[in-house]
């Protein structure tokens, strides 16, 4: 019974929001048409003439779709780093049952090669394009700031990889000049753009992730924008042992996920299903990208809740231009009642009004789409998670797309639509003698 | 004042349509900041630190995936270790204040590829998740299941019964009383093939919907660690997390002190102190949601009624001003104005708050937030709502009332002569 409401509540609500923006279309054709309307000057004197309710209510608009752009900019750089991951052809091999690299583990075993020693897989010269890596989260201690204080703590994400240069080929990552993959010798190691600038670090740098280690940066990936860009990767043999799920005492080793290059994303979805059959090492496999997507899920809840909160301000909007609207009509009977008299029709008035709404909200919200563009470019960080309790720290930037923008003029044209309509139909249905009495 | 009261109301009711419109808008703001607000208060609420019966967690220091020896549990409990004679003379330090938790990943697909199928359990003493569950209230937990816990009632198996969360358990289409075999998905055994570890269980207790745990399950330490040590497993006398319970604050401060400084490799800090650095990636997010957000919200909001106002004041000022030749005195018309925008500030925040409170809480059965509990609005949103709408709409409203105060007589009246 509640779920057939919410069925009927959310067709009335999309039948309004798609009939609201037709009209709002047809009132712009109108416009440009070579047909008799009223004169356009006569809505742009009314809005100049009244320039403190223009001001006010266009205000409301501006900060409304300000606020959508600045949301919806979040959400679309969240959803792009899953288009930043690598190549299309890469695919990420975790322990069977994992759904993140934090809780994968591959044991490093003589089987494990068959994971990469496969025909669909690249070459680099005489080595497959595979990268065996160990990811894991340290937890560094910063120095307390006064003298007999608590430290503090903060999360660093670290990736050991085996081979540093073919791990940069595999994910389709470079290092920015001035810098060098590190070496099998000596404690270094390269780090992304996003988390050398939170570490206050650049190519030289040393670093403690923990007491007795002491980490030398040789260079800065060219990451931004990409999962990696929060990243340090160092030795794989030092991430296992001191922050990842190496046993000394039993002599394991492991690796939480390899990611192995393929010529294209086709091959890549082909080789993540086959590969359980021609291994016996248990694993799940994917593209690396549905790796990342399926993280990015956790985008949904940010998206939701931007246009619920878009969603809920715009109503509080559109009432506010509704009383705009029709203070605009009841201060103007007269005027309509000349208009008739002078020969414009009642639907002329109606595209009249609803212009002169829609002027408001292209004003407004024009405005507000200026203000959220700023936000354009922006580095943020967030969280995304598989949803098992792991997760990664990425570092992206806001993207105000073409996505964005078409939600935000869908949205301007709704609101301004939606507010003019009823005091439109109101003016539209005054009686020419009433009008003018 | 009842004869202004009465002029308000009458004020209002001259053009219904209007006066609805602004409430209308008012009440959406309202609902929307209430949500907000209420969801930030809850984030802060988990990183603000205690004054009393302060949790404390132990974990490795070096490794967000804290792993860690059982004996140093040994050694903060023991009456015979240096470290715990030195814990016990700490102020209200109470060694049996304590637990430990080992987390295990289970799936109760054969195959183990379906995720919704996969869920995380918290291997705990079932005498103390009560107690020593940071925000899980009596009401979530019948101290019955605890019993249950060691001997479920259908299948008698030792240790197997299993508390999970009303979520979580719709999720894996389970009821209370079925038993079932899970395979980790995170500990397997000692062999070179590394099979993933299997255990039975039965449910034995349902947390509720509105429990901080409801996505999650409680399963008996004694069991798993019987497992573990059977199938020689790599985490075989290992936990993850210690956590103690002391007075205040103070005493917190000597045991982490004392701890850290024993055993290097661990840290102990304040259960608030943790989230805080879960919470950090989060901190650009909630920091626009604050100072960004929130304020805009409460900026709309007032140029909607200052708009409403100035509208109204506009086309009465006629009236104004045979209201000062009637001899109202200037802050009396001031007042009327206010009246009227307070007025309907409050009606539409009382309407807002009462709006938010059944949609949030009866509709979509609280606001899910990931690896949060379902939140729902607290009855305090029946004051704060209206003391919103009161507040903005004297704001948005002083200027319009302002105006009507200075309306000079001899000028309306010769603008209309």
């Amino acid at each position: 019974m509640i779920g057939l409401l919410f069925q009927g509540i959310f067709f009335v609500l999309a039948a309004l929001i798609l009939g609201s923006l037709l009209t709002a279309i047809v009132v712009l054709v109108v416009e440009l048409l070579p047909v008799r309307k009223v004169p356009r000057r006569y809505n742009w004197r009314n809005l100049t003439v009244r320039w403190k309710t223009t001001l006010l209510t266009a205000v409301g608009f501006t900060l409304v779709v300000g606020l959508l752009v600045v949301m919806l900019a979040f959400v679309e750089g969240l959803n792009a780093l899953a288009e930043k991951t690598g190549p299309a052809g890469n695919v990420i091999i975790l322990r069977d049952g994992a759904n993140d690299e934090l809780f994968s583990d591959i044991a490093l075993d003589e089987k494990v090669s068959e994971l990469w020693n496969q025909p669909e897989v690249l070459r680099d010269g005489e080595e497959p394009l595979a990268s065996q890596e160990v990811y894991s989260i340290a937890t560094q201690e910063i120095p307390p700031e006064t003298e007999g204080g608590r430290p503090t703590y903060r999360f660093l994400q670290v990736r050991g990889v085996e081979n540093p240069e073919r791990a940069g080929k595999v994910h389709g990552l470079r290092l920015k000049p001035g810098g060098r993959w590190f070496g099998r010798v000596g404690t270094e190691v390269v780090m992304g753009e996003g988390i050398a600038r939170t570490l206050g670090l650049d190519v030289g740098g040393t670093f403690e992730p923990r007491p007795g280690l002491t980490w030398t940066v040789v260079g800065l990936l060219d990451s931004r924008g990409s999962p990696f860009d929060s990243e340090i990767w160092a030795k794989v043999e030092e991430v296992g042992r001191y922050f990842g799920k190496d046993n000394v005492e039993r002599g394991q080793r492991f690796y939480t996920s390899i990611v192995v290059a393929t010529k294209d994303a086709a091959t890549a979805a082909a080789f993540a299903k086959d590969l359980q059959n021609r291994t016996q090492v248990r694993i799940s496999a994917m593209p690396e990208r549905d790796y990342y997507k399926e993280m990015s899920k956790s985008n949904q809840m940010f998206l939701a809740a931007a246009m619920f909160i878009a969603f809920v301000m715009a109503i509080g909007g559109m009432f506010g231009l509704m009383t705009t609207m029709f203070a605009a009509v009841s201060q103007r009977v007269k005027d309509i009642g000349v208009l008739r008299v002078m020969g414009y029709g009642r639907w002329q008035i109606l595209q009249s009004f609803l212009l002169e709404s829609l002027l408001f909200a292209l004003v407004g919200g024009g405005l507000g789409v200026l203000i959220g563009y700023l936000f354009h470019g922006v580095e943020q960080t967030s969280f995304v998670t598989s949803g098992q309790g792991g997760g990664k720290t990425v570092v992206f930037t806001m993207v105000v797309n073409r996505t964005v923008l078409t939600y935000a003029a869908a949205f301007i044209l709704v609101m301004g639509a939606l507010g003019g309509l009823l005091p439109a139909l109101s003016a539209m249905r005054l009686k020419v003698l009433d009008a003018l009495r | 004042m009842t004869r202004f009261f009465l002029l308000i109301l009458k004020n209002l009711r001259r053009n219904p349509l209007r006066s609805l419109l602004t409430a209308l808008a008012v009440v959406a703001l309202v609902a929307v900041f209430s949500i907000i607000v209420h969801v930030l208060l809850f984030l802060e609420a988990f990183t603000t630190e205690k004054g009393k019966d302060v949790k404390l967690i132990v974990n490795e220091r070096y490794r967000m995936m804290s792993v860690f020896d059982r004996r140093h549990v040994e050694d903060i409990l023991s009456p015979s270790s240096p470290l715990g004679q030195e814990l016990r003379r700490v102020p209200g330090f109470d060694p049996d204040k304590h637990t430990v938790w080992h987390f295990i990943g289970f799936t109760t697909d054969p195959e183990m590829k379906d995720k919704d199928r996969m869920f995380f359990a918290i291997a705990t003493y079932p005498e103390k998740i009560l107690t020593m569950t940071d925000h899980l209230e009596p009401q979530h937990f019948d101290p019955g299941w605890v019993e249950w816990m060691r001997r479920p009632p259908v299948s008698g198996l030792d240790n197997a019964g299993m508390v999970m969360g009303a979520t979580q358990l719709a999720k894996l289409n389970l009821r209370p009383g079925d038993r079932f075999r899970a395979k980790s998905t995170t500990h397997f055994d000692g062999t070179a093939l590394r099979l993933p570890i299997e255990m039975d269980f039965e449910i034995v207790g349902v947390m509720p919907e509105d429990s901080p745990w409801n996505e999650t399950a409680f399963i008996d330490y004694a069991y798993l660690d019987r497992e573990l040590r059977r199938r020689k497993n790599e985490f075989d006398g290992k936990v993850n997390y210690v956590w103690l319970q002391v007075p205040d604050q103070q005493s917190a401060e000597q045991v982490a002190l004392l701890i850290e400084k024993s055993v290097p490799e661990l840290r102990c800090e304040t259960a608030a102190s943790a989230y805080s650095r879960f919470m950090e990636p989060m901190k650009n997010i909630l920091w626009g949601m604050k100072y960004f957000l929130v304020p805009a919200i409460l900026l709309v909001m007032t140029l909607i009624l200052a708009n409403t106002f100035s509208l109204t004041v506009r086309e009465r000022l006629m009236e104004m001003a045979l209201l000062k030749v009637l001899g109202y005195r200037p802050w009396h018309i001031l007042v009327l104005v206010l009246g009227e925008s307070a007025l309907v500030g409050l009606l539409a925040g009382l309407l807002g708050a009462t709006f938010t409170y059944v949609a949030i809480n009866y509709v979509a059965g609280g606001i899910r937030l990931t690896g949060m509990p379902a939140l729902f609005m607290p009855l305090q949103i029946f004051w704060w709502g209206p003391v919103i709408g009161v507040a903005t709409a004297l704001l948005g409203g002083l200027l319009p009332a302002l105006g009507a105060r200075e309306v000079r007589v001899a000028e309306v009246f010769a603008k209309v002569a």
